[in-house]
């Protein structure tokens, strides 16, 4: 075994974590090289060290402001929740309004939708597209979506892609907005953002906005594969921070 | 609340309040920002609150119990990132406001410096006390890449903190 190689071993060594033979390997080589036993002795010094001052400096965390209030309503709500599968429809989001309550219980999705379209004002869609399936795809977003969960915060504004969905037509980014209070603020158009596949922004089909949940589904046109695609939301009117970039990967 | 007593939730937040910060920073290590440190934390919080009631050891204990249980909410969060194409996300290498570095925070520092996949792998390691094989199920990656990652997660730390210390005894 060479020195370099023994050196990755290291840690796995010092923890036991090597089968017999590579821990034979690593031990005979230790045996005769005295700048390997002086590694071993830097890198267990240091590995105590790191694991001592991390744990040091978790136990003198405190909360941020407001989070206990925050996991209370978190544990009402999901309580209230009738079945797993509710839930997982719905999803988790921090900040989500008592309204998804109602939502929760509702085991048909489409059922659930078609009450809403009558009982909430608060839910809007640019461009007179169907509301209902809108709301349906903003409760649970559809079977083929990619998963995503990124978020970048600036000024305390958090933009968290959720999931996009691709197809041959268009390209569906499911995200939502923290930090600003409500969207009723804003503008539909100004929750649409650009969805740039490279350089070249993918025109904008359809923008569907849930005010309660802060949660926004946008629609643009069908994305190239093999580029690189980037959904840049802001700056928005009155509000901080902004552009929000989240980097979405590539279409599979 | 599913019937439940309202003396029960107290309970379950008198011990909760203790921890919050710990476990508050304990998934912010973990997966690297704050947004998804305070998803896990609620999403831990409701997976405990709802069993609760099948806590064993008593109140003693809860605090383990509740790491353990955030921890795996958050490693649920790296595999489900290990299946998208990684991207370095801004936010995490955005620096604490002054004075909002505390103590014992140089190793902090000179941990949440490291690039994502360094991190994680330092992290796990040493503060969710993951074993080398735990680890590369967690992140969906080799062992042999956990191993060289480590290793040269070690050597920017070593290197890092050998400079905050040098820095720290010119200042005396």
């Amino acid at each position: 075994m060479t020195c370099e190689r023994v050196r990755v071993e290291l840690p796995a060594y010092l923890a036991g974590e090597l089968d017999e033979s590579a821990s034979r390997l690593v031990a005979e080589h230790l045996a005769h090289c005295a700048a390997c036993i002086e590694e071993m002795k830097a890198v267990e010094r240091l590995q105590e060290r790191i694991a001592r001052e991390l744990r040091a400096w978790v136990d003198a965390g405190t909360a941020p402001p407001g989070l206990e209030a925050e996991l209370r309503r978190a544990v009402r709500m999901a309580g209230a929740r009738t079945g797993a599968e509710a839930e997982e429809a719905l999803g988790f989001q921090h900040g989500r309004a008592e309204w998804w309550r109602t939502l929760a219980t509702a085991a048909a999705a489409v059922a659930v939708a078609l009450l809403l379209v009558s009982s909430l004002p608060e839910s809007r869609t640019l461009e007179g597209l169907p509301v209902v399936g809108g709301l349906v795809q903003l409760l649970q977003g559809a079977g083929d979506e990619v998963p995503v969960e990124r978020a970048v915060t600036r000024d305390g504004v958090t933009l968290r892609v959720h999931s996009v969905r691709y197809s041959r037509h268009e390209t569906q980014v499911r995200y939502s907005l923290t930090g600003i209070g409500s969207l009723d603020r804003l503008e539909t158009g100004d929750l649409a953002g650009t969805l740039l596949a490279g350089t070249e922004p993918l025109p904008l089909r359809k923008v569907q906005v849930d005010v309660p949940s802060g949660r926004v589904l946008v629609t643009f046109g069908a994305a190239p594969r093999r580029v690189p695609l980037i959904y840049r939301l802001g700056p928005l009117p009155e509000v901080p921070g902004g552009p929000w970039e989240v980097e979405l990967g590539f279409r599979p | 609340m599913r019937g439940r007593p309202a003396a029960e939730e107290e309970r379950f937040f008198e011990l909760l309040r203790p921890e919050q910060g710990k476990l508050y920073r304990t998934a912010w290590a973990i997966l690297g920002n704050e947004a998804d440190a305070r998803d896990a934390l609620q999403e831990a919080v409701i997976r405990a609150y709802r069993a609760f009631s099948q806590l064993k050891g008593g109140e003693a204990a809860f605090p383990g119990w509740i790491r353990r249980i955030l921890i795996n909410q958050c490693t649920q969060i790296l595999r489900r990132r290990a299946r998208v194409i990684p991207v370095e996300r801004p936010e995490d290498y955005r620096p604490e406001p002054a004075g909002v570095i505390p103590e014992h925070g140089e190793v902090w520092e000179a941990v949440r410096r490291l690039p994502e996949h360094y991190r994680s792998v330092v992290v796990l390691r040493f503060l969710a006390d993951l074993s080398l094989e735990d680890i590369a199920r967690t992140l969906d990656i080799p062992l042999g890449t956990v191993k060289s990652r480590l290793h040269t997660a070690l050597k920017q730390l070593r290197s890092a903190l050998t400079e905050a210390d040098a820095e720290r005894r010119g200042a005396l």
